[in-house]
């Protein structure tokens, strides 16, 4: 998988590119972990270009967005294929963060 | 230069230093930076004893005496190599000793996570659970409320190692100590508030959760954020999904169930799974499609529902990339009562 961060004034914008599995979670949680702590930014996880997500992978959806929100910070997620929406719609998770269709990448 | 050739300058260097200088405490002292060196570049001790044959050689040291006194400087560079290797052998044992105590805890989880399915003579049920490498993420618990009530449930714990384990018990001793017949929508609520107070920030659990009564041949049902399951009705050979809205275990404090119920007809199936099943990768990468289990079902009905479950999941691994397994788990309830006339 690949991953591309880019700071914005008040966001992180991270593009996935490739599958969000139990093999390439790790990679985005290390990406994630400093940016999580800090609090100092909302996170925006683009997943225009990611073909499947599975469980481990939406874990860290879950554990991002309870850390941002002890910061009062936000969680979004764009560029979602009715696959990965259906996911996130079936655990739940569709209603505690802001889930968009709509792709982040040009 | 490369890396090795300063190696090699630096070695015939402390030997020229040894052999013909006159500072012997010097050169010792080179010895140990070098070791270090050697030994953060991944050099093995029989590579430097090849080094120091070569270098023999090279520097034309033939006599007898000198050979000898040459060695020391050998022996001296390998103390380190001692060093490391015993700092291996003994972290080694203590993973050995970590190791001993991992199995011990995963054996007696496994015992105390054993579920023994009941036997009635008005239902049957089936279920098999399989995980994908040593420890399961899948858990399924079938409690008899020796009431004409029945509640199972099938769940699967997101996150690894210890904070999983634990919640994956602190479900069983949860679901086995919540009172008689509680229904579905109260169990999900109070496990939520349990799993909740797991530390692990990426770890949450779905989980499908099921009242039978078989005196009313009513499904009382309740789903936090797991696969619909699935209703098959024998008399029409059709599936209809069974789904309730719910939140995932572990991921909000406050939170409520939807409960649903539905009539279960004779030799009807409640069918629950894991995405194990759903989300299976076939050996060309691509996803099963999900109607080739319904039938499967199909063709098997009139099996026992154990029957049932290991038949697909034999055609399942048929069918699985090895290098993509997930667990799996597969409950299958069949209603067997006899339509009072």
């Amino acid at each position: 998988m690949n991953i591309d961060t880019m700071e914005k004034e008040q966001e992180y914008l991270i593009i996935l590119d490739g599958e969000l599995d139990v093999y390439t979670a790790p990679e985005l949680q290390k990406v994630l972990d400093p940016i999580r702590q800090n609090g100092s930014h909302d996170v925006k996880i683009d997943l225009t270009n990611v073909s499947y997500v599975d469980s481990t992978g939406l874990g860290i959806f879950v554990g991002t967005l309870k850390e941002l929100n002890q910061h009062d910070r936000e969680l979004h997620v764009t560029g979602v294929s009715s696959r990965i929406l259906r996911l996130f719609e079936i655990t739940g998770l569709r209603d505690l963060m802001h889930i968009n269709e709509k792709s982040e990448v040009e | 230069m490369t890396d090795i050739d300063e190696l090699v300058n630096k070695y015939r260097d402390i030997l020229q230093l040894y052999l013909y200088g006159n500072d012997e405490d010097q050169a010792f002292e080179q010895c140990h930076t070098f070791s270090e060196e050697v030994i953060e570049m991944d050099t093995s001790p029989e590579e430097i004893v090849s080094l120091h044959i070569d270098l023999l050689n090279d520097m034309h040291i033939e006599d007898g005496a000198m050979v000898k006194k040459s060695l020391d400087i050998l022996h001296e560079v390998t103390i380190s190599f001692g060093f490391t290797y015993r700092d291996y052998k003994s972290m080694m044992n203590k993973l050995k000793i970590h190791d001993n105590e991992m199995n011990v805890a995963s054996s007696l989880q496994e015992e105390m996570l054993k579920t023994v399915i009941p036997t009635f003579e008005t239902m049957e049920i089936g279920a098999i659970s399989v995980p994908a490498g040593k420890v399961s993420g899948d858990y399924f618990n079938i409690i008899d409320h020796n009431d004409g009530m029945l509640s199972f449930a099938v769940a699967d714990v997101i996150g690894k190692g210890i904070p999983a384990a634990l919640a994956m018990s602190m479900i069983k001793f949860g679901m086995d100590s919540y009172g008689y017949s509680q229904l579905p929508s109260d169990s999900l609520k109070k496990l939520n508030r349990v799993v909740e107070k797991n530390v692990n920030q990426n770890m949450f659990v779905t989980m499908f959760y099921g009242l039978y009564d078989h005196n009313t041949n009513l499904l009382y049902y309740s789903s936090a954020g797991h696969e619909p399951g699935l209703l098959y009705r024998y008399e029409t050979d059709e599936f209809e999904e069974i789904d309730a809205k719910g939140i995932v275990l572990g991921v909000k404090k406050h939170t409520r169930y939807e409960q649903k119920e539905i009539e279960i007809g004779n030799k009807d199936m409640i069918i629950v799974f894991t995405d194990g099943v759903t989300e299976l990768r076939r050996h060309d990468d691509t996803f099963i499609n999900f109607e080739e289990v319904k039938d499967m079902v199909r063709e098997v009905r009139d099996y026992h529902p154990q029957d049932i479950v290991q038949y697909i999941y034999e055609s399942l691994i048929r069918t699985q990339n090895p290098k993509k397994k997930d667990d799996l788990t597969l409950f299958i309830l069949k209603n067997n009562k006899k339509p009072e006339n």
